[in-house]
């Protein structure tokens, strides 16, 4: 049944070599063009001191001094040069080979098998490819260079050396193979140290990854000292084996440090003696004593490059190696025309066994027509999910066949089977991002992107997304979605179209609706709105204006001043300050009690701090940002949401002449300043939906919504504007995977987004579980009206009352099929969907 | 003056507008409203000023719907003026189950978990509602862990009233059906 897949396992078990030169050979052999060139400048300036002493300083040739000088630092500068280019080689290849690396084990690690993740947390994924890989990426940027470039430097110094003098050269290099025979030794208990560190490392990040996941059951049984102490056990294991690891790595370098640091030794003790008898000049010896010094650094890289070697290659192999499995199904998106399927659909003697040999299906027969629906009911764990992820190709059965319009599942290519097969799951995911990229996801995977450029066909994509959208009953929510959104300043046409909706949405429904919305006007409070908002009535064209700086605005304060206004809303402050520290102090910090709150729950501790002082002084001796950050709450004000207090008798009329008077003062500020509400202009900072009503939502039950969105609805259709909404709508995120949707939101989408696609077989895992009674009717209706006939769909019903409308019912018992057949055949029976049903007979 | 406000002058009949005159706070009524339901009768004041902080006020015009049958509608009502219709429906057909009025307090067992409604909720006068949402009640519950108890011993409460109206003047058949999912 499986088959083998040589060629997708390979990415786990490429060398690590591999990665630094595939595709990098270019770039590799220009390094090592560079580097002949640096170990070449390297050795001349040694070349230059000797001459510079023997042939300049001791004959006094000046002219020559000036020349070994000028080559001698041209010689330097042309090193530094090179070296600085050979990082940069290094690091581009590094990186490179880094992110190809892990590019293709992503690659492979999302076509593994389900059961593989059963037992990999995400946490040790990304810590695989975003830590453990980056040793290893770095290694291959200099797996070729370090080497090459130090043992040629190595070398080209040691010829130097022997060429000066043979025999001080040969008493020094001893020290040499000393320090190759002690070094491995260390390096191997490093090794073993190092892999421990590697699992241990790997270990904890399941561990983290394994509380996190599971926070909500942690903190609901109050486990914090529990599972903090499984992550410290495993912290202060981690912390020995690192300090053991760290231990060897500096015994290593100290020895090798000790050992090279015996070179000058040998050079005065030999060379003073051979100075002594005559047979060595002062010049050479100091060339001597330089070139001796010079080779300590290539060795020290080159130790260095070792100790990285065993680093990498050991974090590179534990890491391939806990991904070394095999794809259940090869992921070709190679384009082989796909079979059109017309969804006829036969199960034979299906058995899936898992891993661990547990039998979850045991022998499902049953066959359908094209376009027939299947119920598929029955008692949980009794395989039904399992049958789903099977017909829809996500595991290999075990035994037994599946055809397709006669064709073997397991023999066509997952795109075909994807192409032809819809599956949604009873707890879709949604991914981070816009409505319509979710929409489309299912489409875009299979290589049909959304037609760009002409109009016409983009035009059609968005008619049948919204098609689509209606079918689920998810248009009215995308809708509101795009009327609470907000709409760039510039976009002059869409303004002026939505001032137009706004006149004759008041024309038509501004009686009606008045019960909720509250209306603009000139010479009203508004118990919606804030108090600033109340006193502006308008919005800035000035970003320093804004309404959150206006309690800090020096001159806005004084305006507030002159109206009279100041003293009676820094009152209001202390008295709504005083109201939420008494009601909220103590409660969890969470947005549901929060939300209606004039304080901000980061700022309560903030509240009751300025409560305190205020007990003992007056008012007036607050430092500003406290009078500042006072304000602010009573200008934020609004007594429909903020329902612990009222706005002072006396207040209301004095707002409202503030009103009046704020335009003049604006002006006097700078001409402009501020764009003043009125039925013709558009309001920018606020919603489409608040500029066409022209005013603010009352608080209300989800009924008013629906009386709304009626009367938007009829007036966008007339306006031609309700694509364009449902475009806006369309375009706004669905939040962090999707948690800005509620639970039916969520399985709508989830619904569209395989509709998108328009597969042959639906096959839907108590896809309509979260939706309420209209939407699961929608659906329902959807199903027996479009797709009958043309669709074969396999729904998994956990509610009995529907299953009624489906072609077949299959009742599904420990994994073995154990009724099939109508609706009605199987009522007659009175077996086991009559028991589900009407319950155990007496 | 903008040519609609004359028309709507007159409409403005928002609960927050008609109590404008009174000082005493929305959430300080709304605390006195529920001191007086026996649900809430031994829950500590500071988880019932938080309710109260945490209701909500509605109005619905005559003919509205609060939830249809079959919907789980998450939520308990208080009628502060007007008049619910509940209703069960049978076909194309609506029967009147019965009247609610001003002071009556439903779905206080919805407050706890799913409860998809066997009935509908229609407002048959111009109605005004305190709601409580199931979410901040589970959240008040959580909060003060021992109003769980309080809430359970007064659903017991009202399941008991319920009974004794209901049940020990049943007829024979009805009383052996009962017994059997309920007691």
């Amino acid at each position: 049944m499986k088959r083998d897949n040589p060629s997708a396992s390979s990415v786990t078990a490429k060398p690590l070599l591999h990665w630094a030169f595939s595709g990098n050979l270019k770039l590799q052999l220009m390094l090592l063009l560079v580097i002949v060139l640096i170990v070449a400048a390297r050795v001349v300036p040694l070349e230059m001191q000797k001459r510079i002493i023997n042939d300049a300083i001791a004959l006094q040739n000046l002219r020559g001094l000036f020349l070994y000088c000028a080559i001698y630092i041209l010689a330097i500068t042309v090193a530094s040069g090179l070296k600085l280019s050979i990082n940069y080689l290094q690091t581009v290849i590094g990186e490179r080979a880094m992110t190809a690396m892990r590019k293709s084990l992503y690659n492979h690690i999302l076509t593994l098998p389900l059961n593989f993740f059963r037992t990999t947390q995400p946490g040790t994924v990304v810590s695989s490819l975003m830590t453990e890989l980056s040793t290893a990426g770095s290694f291959a940027g200099m797996a070729f260079a370090v080497p090459v470039s130090n043992i040629l430097t190595l070398l080209a110094f040691t010829g130097y050396l022997v060429w000066l003098n043979t025999k001080l050269a040969l008493a020094t290099l001893i020290i040499y193979p000393i320090v190759v025979l002690v070094i491995p030794v260390l390096q191997k208990k490093t090794n073993k140290a190092n892999k421990k560190r590697v699992d241990l490392a790997r270990a904890t990040s399941s561990q983290i990854a394994e509380s996190i996941t599971g926070i909500h059951e942690v903190q609901a049984h109050g486990a914090y000292s529990q599972e903090g102490g499984k992550f410290a056990r495993l912290a202060e294991r981690l912390q020995k084996i690192r300090i053991r690891w760290s231990l060897f790595r500096f015994g290593i370098k100290t020895a090798n440090n000790y050992f090279v640091g015996l070179g000058p030794f040998v050079v005065f003790v030999y060379g003073g003696y051979l100075i002594m008898h005559g047979q060595l000049e002062l010049g050479a010896m100091v060339a001597f004593l330089s070139a001796q010094e010079k080779l300590y650094d290539p060795w020290k890289e080159l130790i260095e490059f070792y100790q990285i070697y065993q680093d990498a290659s050991i974090s590179y192999r534990r890491t391939m190696s806990s991904f070394d499995a095999e794809p259940e199904f090869s992921p070709d998106v190679v384009d082989t025309p796909a079979p059109r399927l017309t969804g006829r659909l036969e199960v034979q003697d299906l058995v899936y066994d898992t891993p661990e040999g547990l039998r979850l299906l045991n022998g499902i027969s049953f066959s359908l027509a094209a376009g027939e629906h299947l119920a598929v009911v029955g008692f949980s764990g009794g395989g039904k999910s399992t049958l789903f992820q099977c017909l829809g190709k996500m595991f290999n059965y075990s035994s037994g066949s599946i055809r397709l319009d006669g064709m073997e599942l397991s023999t066509l290519s997952k795109r075909t089977a994807i192409e032809g097969i819809g599956y949604i799951s009873q707890n879709p995911f949604i991914f981070t991002g816009t409505i319509e990229d979710n929409l489309l996801y299912a489409q875009k995977a299979l290589g049909r992107p959304k037609p760009a450029g002409s109009g016409e066909e983009t035009k059609a994509d968005l008619d049948r997304m919204i098609l689509v959208l209606q079918q689920v009953g998810l248009f009215v929510d995308v809708m509101r979605f795009g009327l609470d959104s907000q709409i760039a300043t510039d976009d002059q046409p869409v303004i002026d179209k939505i001032i137009r909706i706004r006149l004759r949405f008041h024309e038509n429904f501004g009686e009606r609706l008045a019960d909720y919305v509250e209306f603009y006007r000139r010479d009203t409070y508004h118990v919606n709105s804030s108090v600033a908002e109340n006193i502006l009535f308008g919005t800035s064209n000035r970003p320093d204006f804004d309404y959150h700086l206006l309690p800090d605005n020096s001159s806005f304060r004084s305006f507030l001043q002159s109206v009279g206004l100041l003293e009676p809303l820094l009152a209001l402050s202390v008295e709504l300050a005083r109201q939420a520290v008494d009601l909220l102090t103590g409660v969890d910090k969470v947005d549901i009690f929060f939300k209606n709150s004039p304080v901000p729950a980061d700022r309560l501790e903030h509240c009751e701090r300025i409560l305190n002082r205020l007990k003992k002084q007056p008012l007036s001796s607050l430092p500003s940002g406290q009078q500042s950050f006072l304000l602010s709450l009573a200008l934020n004000f609004t007594p429909a949401i903020h329902t612990m207090t009222r706005l002072p008798a006396g207040l209301e009329k004095k707002i409202l002449a503030a009103r009046l008077a704020f335009p003049k003062w604006a002006e006097s500020i700078a001409a402009d300043l501020f764009t003043f509400y009125s039925d013709t202009s558009y309001i920018h900072g606020q919603s489409i939906l608040n500029n066409i009503f022209f005013g603010r939502i009352r608080p209300a039950l989800p009924h008013a919504q629906e009386v709304m969105n009626q009367a938007i609805m009829h007036l966008l259709v007339e306006e031609d504007f309700l694509e364009k909404v449902a475009a806006i709508g369309m375009a706004s995120q669905v939040g962090n995977m999707g948690d800005r949707l509620s639970g039916g939101q969520r399985q709508k989408l989830a619904i569209a987004r395989v509709l998108m696609k328009s597969p042959k077989i639906i096959l839907m895992d108590e896809a309509t579980s979260a939706l309420d009674n209209k939407s699961q009717a929608r659906i329902q209706r959807l199903m027996t009206t479009r797709w009958r006939g043309s669709r074969t769909v396999i729904a998994a019903v956990h509610r009995l009352d529907i299953i009624e409308g489906f072609d077949k019912v299959a009742v599904m018992k420990a994994g073995k099929l154990v009724e099939f057949g109508t609706y009605h055949e199987l009522l007659e029976r009175k077996g086991s969907l009559h028991e589900l049903i009407y319950g155990r007979k007496k | 003056m903008n040519y609609w406000n004359e028309k709507v002058h007159s409409m403005n009949s928002s609960t927050e507008e008609k109590n404008n005159h009174n000082q005493v706070p929305v959430m300080q009524q709304n605390l006195e409203l529920l001191k007086e339901l026996p649900f809430f009768h031994y829950f500590p004041d500071k988880s019932l000023k938080l309710l109260a902080f945490l209701a909500k006020r509605s109005t619905l015009a005559a003919g509205e719907l609060l939830f249809d049958e079959g919907e789980d509608f998450g939520q308990a009502y208080l009628l502060l003026s007007g008049e619910l219709t509940l209703l069960k429906r049978s076909g194309e057909e609506a029967r009147i189950v019965r009247h609610y009025y001003s002071g009556d307090f439903l779905g206080s067992f919805s407050l706890l978990g799913s409860m998809p409604s066997l009935f509908a909720l229609q407002a048959t006068a111009d109605t005004t509602v305190l709601t409580i949402g199931r979410e901040e009640f589970a959240k008040i519950l959580e909060q003060f862990p021992e109003t769980g108890k309080l809430a359970l011993k007064a659903l017991l409460k009202e399941l008991h009233g319920w009974e004794r109206k209901n049940l020990a003047e049943a007829t024979p058949p009805g009383l052996n059906l009962a017994g059997a999912t309920m007691l």
